[in-house]
């Protein structure tokens, strides 16, 4: 038997979360997992993607992207696109389900980040220090490009309605731009370090950002003002996502001092910023999303396996 | 009006022609600029721990801190090669152990460019750490009239180089040029070694 057939699947209750193992023939660099929970796709030191069917512990597909260093891997709300992009400036979109390549382009820089509209039709793209282009995968061409940053964006989001997207940018600023037309919003440069994450609550009202200044910001995205702010927390934060309900926000830390080093993945109450949910990973997390029924997945990888654990 | 603005108002009235191969920018920016193009510095990514507001010093190094000493000078320069005096640089990096302070200031400063654009400053030579395969110095560098840049220095004498660092440079796939990984020079005598390593900048205009 060889370790690709044997697919051991372990779902356990464990307290707060169920627990899904796949294996992994080769380490696992990133996870993306759709928001229905229901498909996930890895990358790997193979040079694999592969797209798995969690309800049945199942590998639907293997796409080889070649002999590329990945840069930055996202994810279609709707698990259709998987866009991979490499450290030569080459990034190329597949549909998940045919394989098919929809989209590939060569970027004068490696990417530093990268979002799907929650539509599927755009992908945003922070190209080094160029600015974001959007690219709209019904035509495969840039359908605009966003102002200019001095330093790079390195994290985005779109709002829910698509109209808005958010940039956490190199420069310590959190600028909101209309992604239609791509004039800037608002700006806010209350963060002393650079923000690294960031998304909208589900009414496009607020802007939700953190990085390491270890802080969430709650930012008015029409006037660019940060309304209310946590308390520092012991880590800095690199990923965070509002919850379908706008109730939420899980914030996934990381240790400054050791980036390969677990820390905790927090669920906190968006208003009062309470402590929810708290879970210490084994290692450290290479991928998550909150589902459309209102949980956040997490995914951790050992050397020859990948979990994922479902935070109710 | 300049020569730049000249030969841009003849090429719009018809009375300056280019041949199809050549494109306006590049005759202006050739006419303006003959023989003194320097290539800008290559972008690297602003990224991890960039902090706002660093303290405006030259001296990173405190005594008795761990690690080889190093001194890093250069000069921040414009793509004609004329210095940009006054230039903002700000520098931030892991400490001997491959630490970043996120706390507060160690290992970060902010820098003015002299009249020559010169600039130096005494640091360590910074540590590994988990995640990045090079030891780097970021570096962020504006200029009235001239496009900011985010960069990394990297150092010639770094062991993941094995000593090839033209060859073996893309072993960290953020190195995008050698141009960034600079040669080291061990000065001062055997008691008290520092390394002299030179970084020019070289901004695009705007």
């Amino acid at each position: 038997m060889t370790r690709a057939l044997a697919v051991v699947v372990l779902v356990t209750t464990i307290g707060f979360a169920d627990e899904l193992t796949l294996p992994a023939p080769a380490p696992v660099g990133s996870v993306m997992i759709a928001k229905d929970g229901r498909i996930a796709a890895t990358t790997s030191r193979d040079h694999k993607i592969r797209v798995w069917m969690l309800s049945e512990a199942r590998l639907l597909r293997t796409i080889d992207v070649g002999d590329r260093h990945t840069a930055v891997t996202a994810f279609s709300d709707d698990c259709q696109h998987i866009l991979v992009a490499d450290y030569s400036g080459d990034l190329t979109v597949w549909d998940s389900i045919s394989g098919e390549v929809r989209l590939q382009q060569h970027l004068e820089h490696y990417p530093l980040a990268a979002a799907f509209s929650h539509d599927g039709r755009y992908v945003a793209v922070a190209v080094g220090s160029a600015p974001v282009h959007i690219f709209d995968l019904t035509s495969n061409r840039i359908a605009l490009k966003l102002a200019d940053t001095p330093a790079g964006t390195v994290a985005m989001a779109f709002s829910r309605d698509n109209g808005s997207i958010a940039t956490a940018d190199g420069d310590g600023v959190v600028r909101v731009h209309d992604a239609r037309s791509g004039k800037l919003r608002s700006e806010n440069h209350d963060f002393l370090m650079e923000p690294l994450a960031v998304d909208f609550t589900p009414d496009a009202k607020l802007v939700i950002a953190a990085g390491a200044d270890k802080q969430l910001l709650v930012i008015d995205a029409v006037s660019g003002k940060t309304l209310r702010r946590s308390t520092r927390m012991a880590d800095a934060i690199f990923y965070l996502e509002v919850s379908p309900n706008g109730r939420e926000v899980a914030v996934v830390t990381l240790h400054a001092d050791n980036l390969e080093l677990p820390a905790p993945i927090f669920l906190l109450d968006l208003h009062s910023f309470e402590k929810k949910k708290q879970w210490a990973p084994p290692a450290g997390v290479i991928g998550g999303t909150w589902t459309v029924d209102g949980h956040f997945i997490a995914a951790t990888a050992a050397p020859e396996a990948l979990h994922l654990v479902t935070l109710e | 009006m300049n020569r730049r603005e000249l030969l841009a108002k003849c090429a719009a009235l018809g009375s300056l022609t280019l041949v199809p191969s050549l494109a306006l920018p590049d005759v202006l920016f050739a006419w303006e600029e003959p023989g003194k193009n320097m290539k800008p510095t290559p972008w690297n990514e602003v990224g991890p721990f960039y902090k706002r507001n660093a303290p405006r010093t030259t001296h990173l190094r405190a005594p008795g801190d761990a690690g080889l000493p190093v001194t890093v000078s250069g000069r921040v320069l414009d793509t004609r090669g004329d210095a940009l005096p006054g230039a903002a640089i700000e520098i931030w990096q892991a400490d001997h152990h491959g630490r970043y302070d996120i706390d507060g200031y160690r290992y970060r400063a902010s820098l003015l460019a002299g009249g020559a654009g010169a600039y130096r400053f005494d640091s360590v030579m910074p540590g590994h750490y988990p995640g990045r395969v090079g030891q780097h110095i970021h570096y962020l560098v504006s200029a009235p009239g001239h496009k900011s840049l985010t960069t990394q220095l990297y150092f010639a004498t770094d062991p993941v180089f094995e000593g090839d660092p033209a060859r073996n440079y893309s072993r960290d796939p953020l190195i995008q040029s050698s141009d960034l990984v600079r040669p080291v020079v061990l000065q001062g005598d055997p008691k008290a070694i520092v390394a002299a390593v030179t970084f020019e900048v070289v901004l695009e205009r705007l």
